[in-house]
């Protein structure tokens, strides 16, 4: 708390402090010259006379005959004086309390004399009053503007005078206000959603032409539902899956990979707190219930200052604060889930809560066309917000999800228990028009049991495999659990038109529970029967810094740095994580953007490689296994047209440090002692180039994005120390979507996804058992018709075969009030029921040949579904 | 300000004609993937020899299997190669193929040497054949130490009855040693035989029986003479790892039992370490005279390269049909242009008695 205490004292003092005010105090003095037209040598006489600030000049060092017309706007000395002085090749100093114009070689700037005040407040959405992030506020004339960040806020110092400021925000009704700056000015700004424009706009919210302050993508959860469907359910994070050099891997934990990194190298935050598998049906679906999201941001290169403890992709989400006008609410009943939302006030314009609640049901659609699969899963959440006053509010969100997941392939059957416990308290305050703060306390608990049992037939070159005969059988399972708690602060500070800080700081501390292996005969899904070890905790403390700075109307660049200090019983570690972005602007609609990044992390999940069991385990950093860190350069260029059309393109290098991997064969955990010896760390590579094509506006919509890429890892000890491909190394990726609006209740959409396969590791030869060539026999062995070893000569060295995927949906809305509207979805999801897993299997026995099995699996084979929403 | 502020009667921009060239291109070169699952042309060498100080030298050679080509999974002696080992600070011996009985069942052709193999010394084999190239492998035996203090007791173990083989081993000071220790039971087989008129007749043959009661009956001195012939032929008995500085712990289970138990000096070095393990005793006797037999006992100094190797063939065949083949734990070779381990060993060893050899 002290901290806290004695960061907002320090913003308390910079921001209130009228920096500019100061250094230009004669000419923020009030004055309204007697006249509104006249020449230059009379209005500065007028103010000689009239204004109480002394000006000196040579009447040969101006045009003192040049006419000025005066709008009636300006209402201090240096907003007079920059409209009179307008275009003279002249200076103005100030000294012994006197203003001194002499003539100059190049011309007055164009807001060198006039003061600047703030124009800042919120941006909400009307009939709700839920803040909206990412919306732009512009001033046309000056070519300044900004967005709201996720909370609604912004702030924009502008120069005295009159200002028609527009306001806008994808699928909003644009506005303009006409303000009159003459003090600092607070707005409450409202915005109506634009019901023609419902659907058939970007997916990715361009930034439009103004110069680009980060390359992360804005997501617009609401407009890419064309895209999300999955069964029917509405999912915002598959919108995600169409950037370039995002793969979603089913069947994977948290399925998402980006440039090259693995699935535990994101960062999901949810209203900031951590989220550590944000997915149901392991991967297949997140746990973001689209009608609770108010913004979602991915960064994937470029990493702002604050974020850090992933080195791949960061997915920062806001949830809605609730309607602080109306209740209204959706309920929704579709092929895999049903839910419904409710939000409104408990008191008017005070305090509103939103609560929303999910659960899956086996419906007949379901189970005809997935035979075998039996989804489980639930999410529950529920927010209040209380409006304390006009600067002070007061968030708490509560969030809880869980899922059992069992299938069987190949004579194996899985079981997957996992679940999440999220919490946060959350304190927005205006501090000064120009400065905002959050601070937070926030609480993410997680728990994961995977489990397999195994059956072991005696092989023969017989197909039937009813005459196969039982050898072994036996069960695996794995339980983990991490909770972590933290506090964090983080300040937003406009220090005038050119410049903002970014500062934060936080505290967390994280404890890995007690983890084991468990053998048994069958499988144990209950967690008390793990054997307890004792837990892992660590502590970070970090601190970061950055500066948005605009330099000129063409060049933006934002460096910053990201300190963290980590640790772990006896074992300590700083890092130093410089951050550093820049665009330039090239000509009105073309801009190119580089970035460098350094990201740490010190929490290491270890993949299990168990076929189709998510048992994967997070460990801490440590002497042995140090800190993952990442380097990422990238340089891109980004076409973005009025008319609705966006073109982008990037080139990214990632070198990644310490990322870990099971030491061969070593894939159990047995004992809380010697863990780290099971794990090794190594190094990576990722590089390639990402190009996306996007249309938007009108009834047709288009969205094509191609990732060109490669991935390496290199360990000691695998592959004989040998560089391999990463096994997400999907060399090609495309993602083509198209949309269009038949009228305005019928909408409908396709998507083709399109990747290379996964390389995959199968060894070449087999050989004698190393007992058998002495005659050593062990009668307790039941497969003694397997005595032989096999033999690969490399890591990852074949590719599986491509794999690609088709969607249809078609969307029809009553044309009911607003109050009261159905949304029916109907579609197919994978079409020709394209497989999004290959699995390669090596058999034979002693007795029989040996041979290649391959099969392919579908998380969810061609499946037509149905989806009903009603919304009141 | 109600009304957008957007042209939606732009016109498409054309990308030029060079970037979707460019894209071409880069579609092209990228695009040298291998085939979908090749397979190797050519099978390789495969060598699994011990050198074991004190004894003499036996080298196991065979060939692959092409994993996945549909043959059968059956593997050839192969007799034609041409093997030689090479001993540090001596001479150069050709090995040669051994055809004896006690060899015959092996899935490899073993290519032996009388010459004793000496601690402490550096050896270099290669093994030339004319279809499956020259392989090649070097290694150091370790040097002699000693394990004092021996004891026995029978006890159990996890429910099971064991005997717990108790000792110190005396750890050489100058390197890192590498220690594993099995128990095997060597089948013996027992002949019965006897002399008459110069000539040996065999007992346990009918016509050989009848003969010796003809003789009894007709007062002829006759003796019935006992042998028991050891076989090339080993039970592998259970191990358990009571020692809980074993190696064992990454392998599997440690309250299953194991078919050796491995240990490093990390924890001892230079010094004289107190140690047991267990042996599982359901094999120690037999009724059936095709499986009684002598136990041995060993306890061994290997090459670190032999211990990686035996570390990961034991967590291999502990997982087999666990998981996926190619998630198992390949065995770290050191066969140069083949497959296979040379390694290499210094053995401390005790013979049991338990079963009736009469």
């Amino acid at each position: 708390m002290k901290v806290y205490f004695i960061i907002s004292l320090l913003l308390a003092i910079i921001s209130t402090s009228p920096l500019r005010a100061q250094k230009r105090s004669l000419l923020a003095h009030s004055f309204v010259p007697d006249m509104q037209k006249g020449t230059v040598i009379q209005f500065l006489e007028n103010l000689n006379t009239h204004s109480g600030v002394v000006i000196e000049y040579a009447s040969n060092s101006i045009e003192g005959t040049r006419t000025v017309t005066l709008d009636g706007s300006e209402s201090s000395v240096g907003a007079v004086l920059q409209k009179v002085l307008q275009g003279q090749h002249a200076r103005l100093m100030e000294k012994n309390k006197k203003l001194i114009l002499v003539k100059s070689a190049s011309l007055i700037d164009t807001d060198a004399l006039v003061p600047f005040y703030t124009f800042y407040g919120f941006v909400r959405a009307a009939n709700s009053r839920e803040p909206m992030a990412g919306a732009t506020i512009i001033d046309p004339i000056t070519r300044r503007g900004i967005a709201t960040n996720p909370y609604g806020f912004f702030s924009i110092t502008l120069p005295e005078g009159r200002h028609r400021i527009e306001i806008s925000h994808v699928g909003y009704t644009p506005e303009a206000l006409d303000v009159v700056l003459k003090k600092n000015t607070r707005a409450e700004i409202t915005l109506d959603l634009h019901q023609e424009t419902l659907v058939m706009q970007p997916v990715i919210v361009p930034s439009g032409n103004l110069l680009m302050k980060t390359s992360g993508n804005r997501i617009d959860h609401r407009k890419g539902e064309n895209y999300n469907y999955l069964l029917g359910e509405n999912d915002p994070l598959r919108n995600t899956y169409l950037l370039p050099g995002v793969q979603h891997i089913p069947s994977s934990f948290s399925g998402l990979f980006v440039r090259g990194g693995g699935p535990e190298e994101n960062l999901f935050l949810m209203d900031g707190n951590l989220v550590y598998n944000p997915t149901h049906m392991l991967g297949a679906l997140s746990i973001i219930n689209q009608t609770s999201v108010k913004s979602m941001q991915l960064f994937k290169s470029d990493f702002p200052s604050k974020y850090s403890g992933a080195i791949s992709s960061v997915i920062d989400i806001h949830t809605k604060d609730g309607n602080m006008e109306k209740w209204q609410g959706e309920a929704n009943a579709g092929t895999l889930s049903g839910s419904f939302t409710i939000e409104g006030p408990v008191v008017k314009d005070h305090t509103a809560i939103m609560a929303s609640f999910r659960h899956s049901w086996k419906s007949p659609i379901l189970t005809t066309f997935n035979k075998g699969l039996d989804p489980n899963f639930y999410d529950a959440h529920f927010k209040v917000t209380q409006l304390i006053n006009k600067n002070n509010k007061l968030m708490a969100s509560f969030y809880s999800g869980r899922d059992i997941l069992s299938k069987t392939i190949s004579n194996t059957e899985n079981l997957n228990k996992w679940g999440n416990l999220i919490g946060s308290l959350s304190w927005n305050k205006v501090i000064s028009s120009r400065s905002f703060i959050n601070t937070s306390i926030n609480m993410s608990r997680y728990h994961n049991l995977g489990a397999y049992k195994y059956t072991l037939f005696e092989e023969d070159n017989d197909d039937d495999e009813d005459n196969d005969i039982e050898l072994e059988s036996g069960s695996v399972g794995t339980f983990t659990s991490t909770a972590q708690y933290n506090i964090k602060s983080q300040a937003e500070i406009f220090l005038n038109h050119k410049t903002k800080l970014n500062a934060g700081i936080e505290l967390g501390h994280t404890i890995i529970k007690p983890f084991e292996t468990k053998f048994s005969e069958e499988i144990d899904d209950n967690e008390d029967n793990y054997h307890t070890f004792e837990p892992l905790p660590f502590d970070e403390l970090s601190a970061y810094g950055e500066a948005e700075m605009r330099i000129g109307s063409k060049f933006f660049i934002r460096p910053g740095l990201h300190v963290s200090a980590y640790r772990f019983k006896n074992y300590e570690h700083l890092s130093f994580q410089p951050r550093i972005f820049a665009s330039y602007k090239l000509a009105t609609h073309h801009q190119i953007f580089s970035s460098f990044s350094r990201m740490t992390q010190y929490l290491h999940l270890v993949t299990n490689p168990y076929l189709n069991t998510n048992a994967d385990i997070w460990v801490p950093s440590t002497s042995k296994l140090l800190p993952e860190q990442s380097d990422s350069y990238n340089l891109g260029y980004r076409f973005d047209h009025s008319g609705g059309w966006k073109f982008s393109v990037e080139g990214y290098w990632k070198e990644l440090r310490n990322v870990t991997n099971y030491v061969e064969g070593k894939s159990y955990f047995v004992n809380d002692e010697n863990w780290e010896q099971n794990v090794s760390s190594g190094k990576g590579w990722a590089y390639g180039t990402e190009w996306t094509i996007q249309k938007s506006g009108g009834k047709l919509s288009f969205l094509a994005t191609y990732t060109l890429a490669w991935s390496w890892r290199q360990f000691e000890g695998i592959n004989e120390g040998a560089k391999f491909p990463y096994k997400y190394d999907r060399r090609h990726s495309l993602n083509a979507g198209i949309g269009y609006q038949i009228n305005k209740r019928i909408d409908c959409s396709a998507l083709w996804s399109f990747s290379t396969g996964d390389v995959f590791s199968m060894p070449d030869y087999l050989y004698p058992d190393f007992d058998n060539t002495r005659q050593i026999t062990n009668p307790a062995d039941l497969l003694k018709d397997y005595r032989f070893v096999y033999h690969y000569s490399k890591y990852n060295q074949y590719r599986t075969s491509p794999y690609h995927r088709l969607d249809a949906a078609i969307n029809y809305r009553t044309n009911s009030s607003k109050n009261n509207q159905f949304l029916v979805t109907a579609g197919v999801y994978n079409i020709y029921g394209s497989p999004d897993q290959y699995i390669y299997e090596m058999k034979g026995t002693l007795k029989s040949k040996s041979m290649i099995s391959e099969n392919s699996f579908a998380s969810f084979g061609m499946t037509p579904y149905l989806s009903v929403t009603y919304k009141f | 300000m109600k009304t957008s502020s957007l042209n939606n009667n732009s016109k498409l921009p054309a990308i030029p004609s060079a970037w979707i060239v460019l894209i071409l291109i880069l579609i092209t070169i990228s695009c040298t993937d291998k085939p979908l699952y090749p397979l190797p042309q050519e099978n390789k060498l495969v060598i699994l020899a011990e050198l074991t100080a004190g004894d003499s030298i036996q080298i196991p050679v065979t060939a692959s299997l092409i994993a996945g080509g549909g043959n059968n999974i059956s593997f050839e002696k192969v007799n034609d190669a041409r093997v030689s080992l090479s001993e540090q600070g001596g001479g150069n011996m050709q090995l040669l193929p051994n055809n004896s009985p006690g060899f015959t069942n092996l899935p490899s052709a073993m290519y032996t040497h009388p010459h004793k193999i000496k601690p402490n010394t550096g050896y270099v084999l290669t093994a030339e054949h004319p279809l499956y190239g020259t392989a090649t492998a070097s290694v150091l035996v370790p040097q002699a130490f000693s394990v004092t203090h021996v004891s026995t007791d029978e006890s159990s173990f996890m429910g099971r009855e064991v005997l717990r083989f108790s000792f110190n081993i005396s750890d050489p000071a100058q390197e890192k040693n590498y220690y594993l220790f099995e128990a095997i039971k060597q089948l013996v087989k027992v002949a019965h035989y006897f002399y008459w008129q110069g000539v040996k007749y065999d007992y346990d043959t009918q016509a050989g029986k009848d003969l010796f009661e003809q003789l009894e009956d007709e007062d002829e001195e006759v003796t019935l003479i006992t042998d028991t012939i050891p076989t090339h032929q080993f039970l592998r008995l259970g191990l358990f790892a009571t020692d809980p500085g074993s190696d064992n712990k990454t392998i599997g289970n440690m309250d299953s039992s194991f078919n050796r138990i491995f240990m490093t000096d990390t924890l001892f070095n230079g010094q004289s370490y107190p140690t047991s393990f267990a042996i599982a005793t359901n094999l120690f006797t037999s009724a059936t005279p095709e499986q009684k037999g002598i136990i041995l006992v060993s306890v061994k100094s290997v090459s670190k390269e032999f211990y990686d190797y035996l570390q990961q063939y034991e967590k291999y065949k502990n997982d087999f049909g666990k998981m996926p083949v190619n998630q198992l734990s390949f065995p770290t070779e050191n066969i140069q242009n083949g497959i296979g381990i040379l390694g290499a060993s210094f053995r401390n060893e005790w013979k049991l008695y338990y079963d009736d050899l009469e």
